[in-house]
């Protein structure tokens, strides 16, 4: 039985890293290829000589610069607004008593029913009307409220001990000192938790910026990865595409690789 | 002064309340008013048409085949999604470097953008060059043309939205089981319990919460799939890969039809809200809670 179970474990573990780890090989692989070895058929596993210039070509074509700078500032301005608007929210649903807070908290959990993918024909016309497309603005404000960063936190400041804030408050700290000396140094791993979820998702995003945005200008660095496939070329030069998508992929992978366990377990703990 | 201000709740909470009202709630109602509007975005007329969008949307066979696709799309991802995560987190639950070399693999595509994953696997399933045909080649398998053709589409992209969902599902999974407590095996160990009694008796009774908490948000987020659909098959060919939130997104953005697109929104909300609460009512008695 203990045997059968260590033989089934091998398999699966092989099964799994053919089908999870080979993909990711293989765009590694064919971003470093010429076109030609790219669509040689059958194909090689390993290209004869690296050709690290289809990252330069990609770079070029996909305006990595431009994009990625767009992409860092709506994902930064996003985690920075969330943390202006989420954490003094959450303070107060976790250890302040006021009326109707139960039913406002039910309100602000809402959102978490209502995705934007439910409500996005809406979402457009009030974006619009606020004269809010292809701008950052019309990226980012809808995004610094977070159901679920309100949520997480107000789990985390509730495990804080209320002593702890009475004896703040006997020592004359003020209401701000407070949220910024006492509850945010306490819960730091949930606040980098949640900056990192934010970060992560709003880096990844494609849907919302393909709705709002019609020109170059705020658009975000996935959706020019995407461009790369729809070549003006006519054919699909598949081993720039893979460099430019390398390109996507590692500035998350690394962050992933950097706080692995952390993120893993942030998830993890996330949802529960 | 500032303490003053800050010291009252409703000031810490009002930020996060008047954008939840702005940009969730007020969307969500405008969509129901839309929704019984005939707004011609081009020339930028609107009237009231009643149950005519709806109507609309009724007689449309697009919108069966979506429905259909959808729920079969859901379906398949949603419980194969489950048992797969199930299984692999029983076998690679502990602590070890392999379990944790495991686990950090298959986590590794939820994190990524799906613009990264679907590049890739439009790579992989490439019908002319990939490598997957390529495979089948040789052992002798009948090659497939993967998303170009009606009769794979809908498979194809059930296979990498699975692919993509998986490590975050097998993480919950561990969370759940790790949540059990270990004198509980103890003393079905002491009992004699065998491996499968154990299996079946404690392990799947008392992670029924988290694999119920799965079923929900896994379908909810499966009927709000729009990302994989949009980018590797844009709903065909013929349809055969279009779900719902895509065929809302043709109709307000692609065909410029706002009101019926709103229409769309609305039976989705209330499509979504439905399953919510079916799936709580039916599930709530057989799930076991310590």
């Amino acid at each position: 039985m203990r045997y059968t179970i260590k033989v089934m474990r091998v398999l699966m573990l092989l099964a799994l890293v053919l089908a999870f780890a080979f993909p990711f090989a293989w765009v590694v692989s064919t971003s470093l290829k010429t076109y030609v070895e790219s669509i040689r058929f059958p194909p090689d596993l390993i290209p004869n000589i690296p050709q690290f210039t289809n990252y330069k070509t990609a770079w070029v074509h996909i305006h990595f610069f431009h994009y990625a700078k767009n992409s860092v500032i709506i994902t930064l301005s996003v985690a920075f607004g969330q943390l202006l608007v989420c954490v003094p929210a959450a303070y107060a649903f976790a250890k302040k008593k006021f009326r109707f807070s139960g039913i406002l908290f039910a309100l602000v959990l809402v959102d978490l029913v209502l995705p934007t993918q439910v409500s996005f024909v809406p979402m457009y016309v009030l974006v619009s009307d606020l004269h809010w497309l292809d701008t950052y603005w019309g990226l980012i404000v809808p995004f610094v409220f977070s159901s679920f960063t309100i949520f997480f936190l107000t789990q985390a400041f509730k495990q804080i001990p209320d002593e702890l804030l009475d004896a703040a408050k006997l020592d004359q700290a003020s209401e701000l000192q407070i949220i910024t000396r006492l509850m945010v140094p306490i819960s730091k791993p949930f606040l980098l938790t949640t900056i990192l979820f934010t970060c992560i998702g709003k880096w990844n995003d494609y849907f919302w910026p393909l709705v709002l945005t019609n020109s170059e200008s705020v658009r975000t660095l996935p959706m020019t990865v995407k461009s790369l496939v729809a070549d003006t070329r006519g054919v699909t030069h598949w081993n720039e595409v893979m460099a430019g998508n390398m390109m996507l992929i590692l500035p998350v992978l690394v962050l992933y690789l950097a706080a692995n366990r952390f993120i893993k377990s942030a998830f993890v703990y996330g949802i529960k | 002064m500032v303490n003053r201000i800050l010291r009252n709740p409703y000031v810490l909470i009002a930020p996060a309340v008047i954008l939840v009202c702005v940009f969730s709630l007020y969307p969500a109602f405008f969509a129901v008013r839309v929704s019984f509007i005939n707004w011609d975005t081009v020339l930028g007329t609107k009237s009231f048409v009643g149950f005519k969008n709806y109507m609309n949307i009724f007689h449309d066979p697009v919108f069966w085949k979506v429905m259909r696709n959808t729920l079969y799309y859901s379906f398949f991802t949603v419980v194969i999604g489950i048992v797969l995560a199930f299984l692999l987190g029983i076998f690679f639950q502990e602590n070890k470097w392999v379990d944790n070399l495991v686990q950090s693999i298959i986590f590794t595509p939820h994190i990524l953008s799906s613009v990264s994953i679907t590049v890739m696997w439009m790579w992989l399933m490439d019908p002319g060059r990939g490598i997957l045909n390529f495979v089948l080649h040789e052992v002798g398998l009948p090659t497939l043309k993967w998303m170009m053709s009606p009769d794979t589409s809908l498979m194809s992209i059930i296979v990498v939205t699975i692919w993509k969902g998986l490590g975050y599902s097998v993480m919950i999974v561990i969370a759940g089981l790790q949540s059990i407590p270990g004198y509980i095996y103890e003393a079905a160990k002491l009992d004699n319990a065998g491996r499968w009694t154990r299996l079946f008796r404690i392990t799947l009774p008392l992670l029924s919460p988290t694999l119920f908490f799965m079923f929900i948000t896994a379908t909810i987020a499966s009927f709000s799939s729009f990302d994989i659909v949009s980018l590797m098959t844009k709903g065909g060919p013929e349809n055969s890969t279009n779900l719902v939130v895509y065929w809302i997104y043709q109709i307000g953005f692609l065909q410029f039809n706002i009101g019926k697109a709103s229409a769309g929104s609305v039976l989705f909300m209330l499509f979504v809200s439905i399953v919510a609460v079916a799936n709580y009512y039916f599930f709530a008695k057989k799930v076991h809670y310590q």
